[in-house]
């Protein structure tokens, strides 16, 4: 099972507004059984795009101000982040080809 | 997997196994277990978990454990499991009603598209490696412009370009990604794309955490009269939010989309396509090249 880092509020700006890279949210908490389903195609593209885009998650339930600001009523879903700003949003569980999609259209962004 | 094959070429491990999902045995049946639990399942019975990961997630066809008994119980033992999911990708790339090949054909994605399908081909025997996946799917995910409802398509593709050592799941991740570029194709063809279903979804549910809010549960002593008056302010209270966001006719509108186009489409789209997993399972891999 793969481990993402978990960014809370406190930590949210430095680690992914203000990060060096492109990343990627994962709005999950522990009742989520559709992220658990997801979870090895995420991890497959982590380890694909690692380096080059950083992975990381967001507990709705231990972080309710971020899924606040982000209107985040489900889950899972996955934020991209560019220098900061947000790229893209997919809803509900993904595959490995949607999550490739987003990350191939945004980051030529990142460049 | 061993040497042997599935279920070790042993018939009696293949009886062991279908009486382990009857009874629910192991963890790794679970739609969520884990990979090290899906692994574990697939070394008890010379299976792969790509393989299990196949099987396990179709939702259209009955009863999720009837339909891998189902699919089990096609499998002859010394089959190859992993060729199995090579030929089922390759099946579903060619498919006749839903594939990505007709539906990509007259499009620039449609050659990096059938590049990856030849890649799974020759997968048996000159596995890919993944630096040439990536290339493989990078090509494909270039190519463009692509309308919504063939996006979905190139997804399914991109969704098989990935060498299924490191993506264990791969066989359940393309049945999901099937199943969501055939319900967007009918989607976009009526305005309702599948980004702006979850996006009307995501509005309902706004408006009904914010009703729970204010509103509160129930108290645990309500009797059955005032639980079906709180349900119906409920109800009410969430509307009326959905109309202060002019959200009210999409609601209606998307409830009627489902019920005339997605029905008929589900009933048409479920049984054919689980069919495809039968049929790969019943040819045990051998079509789908050394």
């Amino acid at each position: 099972m793969v481990d993402f880092p978990e960014v809370g509020e406190a930590r949210f700006q430095a680690e992914v507004l203000g990060a060096q890279i492109p990343v990627i949210v994962e709005f999950t908490n522990d009742g989520c059984g559709l992220c658990r389903v997801m979870e090895p195609a995420l991890a497959s593209v982590a380890q694909e795009y690692d380096g080059e885009v950083r992975v990381v998650k967001v507990d709705t339930d231990r972080s309710p101000d971020l899924a606040e600001r982000y209107n985040v009523r489900s889950v899972p879903q996955l934020f991209m982040f560019v220098g900061g700003e947000l790229k893209a949003r997919l809803l509900g569980m993904q595959t490995r080809g949607a999550m490739a999609q987003m990350i191939e259209a945004n980051l030529g962004d990142a460049a | 997997m061993s040497g042997t094959g599935a279920f070790n070429g042993d018939p009696r491990l293949k009886a062991q196994a279908l009486a382990d999902l009857k009874a629910g045995g192991h963890p790794g049946w679970n739609i969520e277990a884990t990979t090290d639990e899906r692994e574990a399942l697939a070394q008890n019975y010379g299976l792969t978990a790509s393989f299990l990961s196949l099987v396990i997630m179709p939702r259209d066809a009955g009863p999720r454990e009837a339909a891998i008994s189902q699919a089990l119980s096609a499998v002859e033992p010394g089959a190859d499991a992993d060729g199995i999911v090579r030929d089922w990708l390759l099946s579903v790339w060619s498919h006749p009603g839903y594939g990505p090949a007709s539906r990509l054909r007259q499009t620039p994605a449609f050659a990096p598209a059938q590049a990856i399908a030849e890649a799974i081909r020759q997968g048996g025997s000159a596995p890919p490696t993944a630096k040439t996946w990536r290339e493989l799917r990078k090509a494909l995910l270039a190519a463009g412009p692509l309308g919504s409802d063939q996006a979905g398509y190139a997804a399914v593709m991109a969704s098989m370009a990935w060498d299924p050592t490191t993506a264990p799941t791969l066989g359940g991740d393309v049945w999901v990604a099937w199943e969501r570029a055939v319900n967007n194709e009918r989607g976009v063809a009526h305005g309702w794309p599948l980004a702006r279903q979850d996006e009307l979804f995501e509005a309902l549910r706004h408006c009904m955490a914010q009703t729970w809010k204010a509103l509160g549960a129930p108290p645990t002593d309500a009797s059955p009269a005032d639980l079906a008056a709180h349900e119906a302010h409920v109800q009410a209270r969430t509307q009326a939010c959905m109309e202060e966001k002019g959200l009210v006719e999409d609601q209606k509108a998307l409830f009627a989309f489902f019920e005339d186009e997605m029905r008929p489409l589900l009933a048409d789209r479920g049984p054919a396509a689980f069919k495809t997993i039968l049929d790969a399972c019943a040819r045990g891999g051998r079509s789908a090249g050394p």
